[in-house]
């Protein structure tokens, strides 16, 4: 549990983006990608969760 | 049940009067330590858990340690060994050391020791899984690895209570379960709700201390650290850092108390989240950290995300907000993810996870508990807890 990354919560609500970010410039442009990119690696580790597989 | 008492210079060992014949198997016999400070309520559940084992311990020690209630009285008639803690300043790791100066030289190389909270409740095939487990047999996936375990340890369950909250960490404590499953037994850490080594181990341990093969901040030298805030975590570092592997068998479940104000709960968090950092601090960058290493760096990283993302979202809500396809159907897969993962627990569990955002309170709440044990231990405050 001590080094359990947890939930990735960012990724959990990335329906929704704020366009806000999309509007600051090079610096939102910069944070929009790295939330992206966030989401993405979380998508991909609920993905692997989620498989089937085996227990023991 | 009588009892009988053994004096030392750590402290007193009272025994009651038992006589289990040794178990005619590789490795030697069970004693189980359960440190106690004020625990007369939990004791006779934990210690009937033990009782209840298909393999049950030959002796069970309760290290009484500055109990100002009837922990003592209370383990006495119920058979148990009470050894009671002299000086003791350093709570559980404390306690377990004086008990381990005393016990360790009285027992066998390959007898097995049991290190339990008071709290907890073994489920009955716990000590047999564990054993089996120890036990490396020819053809065994261990075996042919060429793997020897230092130690196994339990995948806890939360018990009962706790309102909401409570819910909350049950449903963590299962998914954390499920995953160390999924990954057949491989756990990050031998808990300390319950665990398994055998003495020759211990005795390795507290030796490499000695020598300075291994951290040891009170320079004591002993089997636990008493100055790092998580010794279960840190003694499988040690462990892991002897050569010896660690493992969280199938057949070694319990149940453990949850907490069940917020306040206690970010005090843990804290407390566990400060820890393992100190941890692989004192143990810097190796084989063995490099994992441990990399997992902090991405929860830091998450931590960053997880702040522009809700800052993001309330801006958001002050100027206009998008709903884009491709992150709806990503967020249809959290959702799927959140239920798949408690799925063992139920259809109301189910229900709960579903909508996400009722348990992304809980998650943003760790999230901020650790991103301030990340501050504390970054500007070293002192620690409390």
């Amino acid at each position: 549990m001590y080094n359990n990354t947890g939930t990735l919560a960012a990724g959990a609500g990335a329906g929704a983006g704020g366009s806000g970010l999309a509007m600051t410039g090079v610096a939102g442009n910069l944070i929009w990608i790295f939330l992206a990119s966030f989401a993405i690696l979380a998508l991909g580790m609920a993905i692997l969760r989620t498989v089937p597989r085996s227990q023991r | 049940m009588g009892g009988r008492t053994i004096n030392s210079t750590a402290g007193v060992l009272e025994r009651p009067n038992v006589d289990v014949p040794r178990p005619a198997r590789r490795l030697g016999r069970i004693t189980a330590l359960l440190p106690a400070h004020n625990e007369e309520a939990n004791l006779p559940d934990a210690l009937a858990s033990l009782r209840g084992q298909t393999e049950p311990p030959v002796d069970i020690v309760v290290i009484a340690d500055n109990c100002t209630d009837d922990t003592e009285q209370v383990a006495t008639e119920l058979g148990a060994t009470v050894f009671r803690t002299r000086g003791n300043v350093h709570k559980k790791a404390g306690g377990l050391n004086q008990a381990l100066d005393v016990l360790l030289p009285q027992m066998q190389p390959d007898d097995l020791i049991l290190v339990m909270d008071a709290d907890s409740l073994l489920d009955p095939t716990f000590l047999e899984g564990a054993r089996r487990a120890l036990e490396v047999r020819p053809g065994s996936r261990a075996h042919r690895r060429g793997i020897i375990l230092g130690g196994v340890g339990g995948t806890f369950l939360g018990a009962e209570g706790g309102g909401l909250l409570g819910t909350f960490q049950r449903n963590e404590y299962a998914r954390y379960a499920r995953d160390v499953r999924r990954l057949h037994g491989k756990a990050l850490v031998l808990t300390g709700t319950a665990s398994v080594f055998t003495v020759k181990v211990l005795r390795e341990v507290a030796a490499a201390r000695r020598a300075g093969e291994l951290p040891d901040r009170s320079g004591a030298g002993n089997v636990y650290d008493v100055h790092v805030l998580t010794e279960d975590n840190e003694l499988s570092l040690a462990l892991m850092h002897l050569g010896y592997g660690i493992l969280a068998p199938r057949e070694c479940t319990l149940v453990t108390e949850v907490m069940t104000t917020w306040g206690d709960l970010a005090r843990q968090r804290s407390r566990w989240k400060r820890g393992a950092l100190e941890n692989i601090v004192d143990y810097g960058f190796t084989r063995v950290t490099a994992s441990y290493w990399g997992r902090q760096v991405l929860s830091a990283v998450g931590l960053l995300a997880t702040a522009l993302y809700v800052a993001s979202l309330l801006w958001g809500l002050f100027t206009e907000i998008h709903l884009h396809p491709f992150w709806l159907a990503a967020s249809l897969v959290f959702c799927l993810e959140r239920v798949v993962t408690v799925r063992q627990r139920g259809w109301r569990q189910m229900l709960l996870a579903a909508p996400l955002v009722i348990e992304m309170a809980y998650d943003l709440f760790l999230q901020l508990v650790q991103a301030q044990a990340f501050m504390n231990a970054l500007l070293r405050r002192e620690r409390k807890w």
